[in-house]
């Protein structure tokens, strides 16, 4: 089992969107994948029509496994299941300091779901806490959307450093750019300067597209109602990208 | 046609007007989608060893689709392929190497066939919630038959809940019963196969004779007869269709077997009527020894073109070519003998023979008790053995090995028989020796008739012109690796001989079957053995 991350110090790049739609084509490659709404604002859930999760007692590692499995959802697309955000998820961090090995919590309470999915990805809100902490601690890779701004890109800078500052393994480190403008200068010049400092940097780039913002209306991913636009064809490629590196890994 | 992980309920209707109850019920949030027909058919093997091994295996549009069996319903699809020229009837006419796998493993030698044909009319639909989203699956199916394929025998909803909105298809369930829907054991297989009148059972040589310790001799004897009378005709009959090679088997098996129960209880039936009732059944088994004779070498190709080096293959290919082309006029022949007026009349005067309502005149053992009568004869089968076998030798002849052999196997037989009276715990590990040395001794005797096979092959062809060199090295080479492994078969022999001819098995022996300690036999009015 492979665990993902969707993440980003900064607030709106495309993290949701990422997580909503390469759920749906990990899925679609044939890989049992379940969706994990770690951000208390439920958006991606949403996308999936699912509505915010049961409240479930969070007083220990075991609680807190029986309280995800209690809440998976299966989404109308066979083979990916949802477990939708919920308020509680704010106390995450308070119960993660009363246990032992507090940054390490996360990867073993997700290996209890080992034998029912082959992936399990997590959008995560734009924060640094003890829960994004042991998001580091639990992903295989972390997926990070880097609009080809100076902005976004002094933010990804920082969250490297925060990683060698912690002495947490950077390969994790898998950026990508996210609402690229071709015709923006700027975007240009970033995209051909920034990879090169980061060899983690994934190929795959997503387009700026206003068929993104219509999942918002339609309530479902990207891919499931226009597989054909220019975000949705860069977001199967980023699968692909991402499930070849597994495969020549192994 | 997926499976979910998630529970499902399966219903059944005797009207089709539910639908349109159901849309008036839950309106747009039920979403129907447009029906899809495809006309399907059912292959499994004679004795259904897909079925039974949990897997269906059906062809439609052109296409082979192997599945899990889900109940009596289609499950998750292992493999599918297209169907090109004649259809597939050996595991290894699959490509798709999962279904070869599988099916190799299941079917050994058998073949396939159809077994039954139907329409099936799928409709998939869904309930959602008022945020859309969906909560529950329905999958309707109704099993079309009949003139056209138009009438429905029946038909089916399956309810699938989805995982967490487990409630919702509780509801959606208790909708359709209340507009008529009822709990259904079978599934739309069983409905089509029982529809084909062809439903899945067991098949054994070693059916259940129901006989016991008290019956007489010769009703006992009677009852095993008419049921191994009965696996005959079955085979019998499916001989000509030629789906595969052991029906021919299966039906030598029975035939033998009548035989031996006839010559190993003595005195059941009038002697002379007896003896021509064997000759019958050593005829009938005559007829087809051509036959086997060229299933069992065409069987054994694969196996000897391994054993060769690729240079030798091609005068061992046409070999096999000959006798498949030779095979291929036996097996018309056997048709035509067992379609014959003479055959039918034949398998009427064994069958009249055995009936329950023929009266024959009594003999010595006819209205004994079965149970001592027969644990004598084993007992006295099992002493002979031993006897033999100890006057063997390392250096004995093979004729003597051979004879060890052909009393194995009568006490096998007799076992078999009788396995409903005798003390089967009591005597396993005795059997399950006889068992092995049986299977050593055929391994055995095997490569003999190999090499007697391959060598009356060449003794007709060495005048003959064509690539006699050729045909000479691979034939030689195959001989001389047979008589080796026969050497190898043999010297093993001795060591599972003497487990079976231990003092202990004997022991063992004695206890359970020698009439005065025998426990039921003790009783009984037969007379104490000589032995
Ligand atoms: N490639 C794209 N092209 C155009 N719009 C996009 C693209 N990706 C995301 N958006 C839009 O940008 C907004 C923010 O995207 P998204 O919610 O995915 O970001 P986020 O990083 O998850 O935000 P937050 O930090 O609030 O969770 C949304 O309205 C979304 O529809
Ligand atoms: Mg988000």
């Amino acid at each position: 089992m492979k665990i993902l991350a969707a993440y980003s110090i900064k607030g709106g790049v495309g993290k949701t969107a990422l997580a909503v739609n390469l759920a749906y084509a990990l899925r679609k490659a044939g890989l049992r994948t379940l969706l994990i709404d770690l951000d208390p604002q439920g958006a991606a859930a949403f996308y999936y029509r699912v509505d915010t999760a049961e409240k479930f007692k969070m007083d220990g590692a075991r609680s807190l496994l029986q309280g995800l499995r209690k809440n998976i959802r299966e989404s109308d697309f066979p083979g990916l299941d949802i477990i939708p955000s919920n308020l509680a998820y704010r106390h995450f961090d308070i119960l993660l300091h009363g246990m032992k090995k507090k940054r390490a919590q996360l990867r073993s309470i997700l290996d209890g779901l080992k034998s029912d999915y082959d992936v399990i990805l997590m959008d995560c809100p734009p924060n640094i806490t003890l829960l994004s902490e042991n998001v580091f601690r639990a992903s295989d890779a972390l997926l990070v959307p880097v609009i080809p701004t100076i902005l976004s890109q002094r933010t990804f800078e920082q969250l490297a450093e925060f990683f060698e500052d912690k002495k947490l393994p950077t390969e994790i480190l898998r950026p990508f750019f996210s609402m690229v403008q071709g015709r923006n200068r700027m975007h240009r010049e970033i995209m051909q300067n920034l990879p090169a400092l980061f060899p983690g940097f994934l190929k795959s780039s997503i387009p700026f597209s206003a068929d993104v913002e219509k999942m918002g209306v339609q309530r479902m991913p990207l891919l499931a109602y226009s597989e054909k636009s220019s975000a949705a064809v860069a977001y199967l490629a980023l699968c692909e990208e991402i499930l070849g590196q597994w495969d020549s890994e192994s | 046609m997926e499976s979910s992980e998630s529970t499902s309920e399966h219903f059944a209707f005797s009207e089709g007007v539910i639908l349109e109850r159901l849309r008036a019920e839950w309106g747009k949030r039920f979403v129907l989608h447009a029906p899809e027909s495809v006309s399907l058919t059912l292959w499994d093997s004679f004795e259904w060893q897909l079925w039974f091994g949990g897997l269906v295996l059906y062809s439609s549009e052109g296409g082979y689709h192997l599945c899990a069996r889900d109940g009596g319903w289609i499950g998750a699809e292992i493999s599918s392929e297209k169907i090109s020229g004649s259809p597939s009837r050996y595991a290894a006419d699959f490509k798709a190497p999962a279904a070869r796998e599988k099916l190799a493993s299941l079917l050994a030698l058998r073949g396939l066939a159809p077994v039954g044909t139907a329409v099936f009319r799928r409709r998939l639909a869904e309930l959602r919630n008022d945020k859309e989203k969906i909560v529950c699956r329905f999958d309707w199916l109704e099993v079309l038959a009949g003139p056209n394929d138009r009438e429905a025998i029946v038909r089916y909803c399956r309810v699938r809940s989805l995982l967490g909105y487990e409630m919702e298809a509780q509801v959606a369930a208790e909708a359709l019963r209340a507009h008529g829907a009822q709990a259904c054991a079978e599934g739309p297989l069983e409905i089509l196969l029982r529809n084909a009148c062809n439903l899945p059972r067991p098949y054994s040589l070693r059916p259940v004779f129901d006989v016991d310790h008290h019956m007489s001799a010769r009703d006992a004897v009677g009852r095993i007869v008419r049921a191994m009378l009965v696996l005959l005709r079955e085979n019998e009959e499916r001989i000509p269709g030629d789906v595969d090679t052991e029906f021919l088997h299966d039906y030598r098996i029975c035939l033998r077997k009548i035989r031996s129960v006839l010559s190993l209880v003595k005195g059941i039936y009038p002697e002379k009527e007896a003896e021509k009732m064997r000759h019958l059944l050593a005829r009938l088994a005559r007829e087809t020894n051509k036959l086997r004779d060229l299933d069992v070498y065409l069987l054994s190709r694969e196996r000897y073109m391994e054993m060769l080096p690729p240079a030798f293959r091609a005068a061992l290919g046409a070999m096999f070519s000959e006798f498949a082309a030779e095979r291929a006029s036996e097996i018309l022949k056997v048709t035509r003998t067992i379609r014959s007026k003479a055959h039918h009349k034949r398998m009427a005067e064994l069958e009249t023979f055995f009936n329950e309502s023929t009266v024959h005149d009594p003999t010595e053992n006819a209205f004994v008790p079965v149970g001592p009568f027969v644990f004598q004869r084993i007992y006295k089968r099992y002493r002979k053995i031993r006897a033999i076998a100890a006057t063997l030798e390392d250096d004995a002849p093979d004729e003597a090995v051979h004879q060890v052999r052909i009393e194995g196997k009568k006490l096998r037989y007799l076992i078999e028989f009788f396995e409903e009276i005798i003390p089967t715990t009591e005597v396993a590990t005795a059997e399950k020796q006889l068992r092995r040395l049986q299977a050593q001794l055929g391994n055995f005797n095997d490569c003999s008739v190999q090499q007697k096979a391959l060598l009356d092959y060449w003794e007709k062809k060495k005048n003959k012109p064509g690539d006699q060199l050729g045909i000479a090295l691979s034939l030689g080479g195959l001989v001389s690796l047979l008589h080796r492994s026969q050497l190898k078969q043999r010297e093993r022999i001795f060591s599972v001989m003497n487990e079976f001819c231990s003092d202990i098995t004997a022991a063992v022996i004695k206890q359970n079957f020698k009439s005065s300690t025998a426990g039921p036999a003790a009783t009984s009015s037969c007379e104490p053995s000589p032995l």
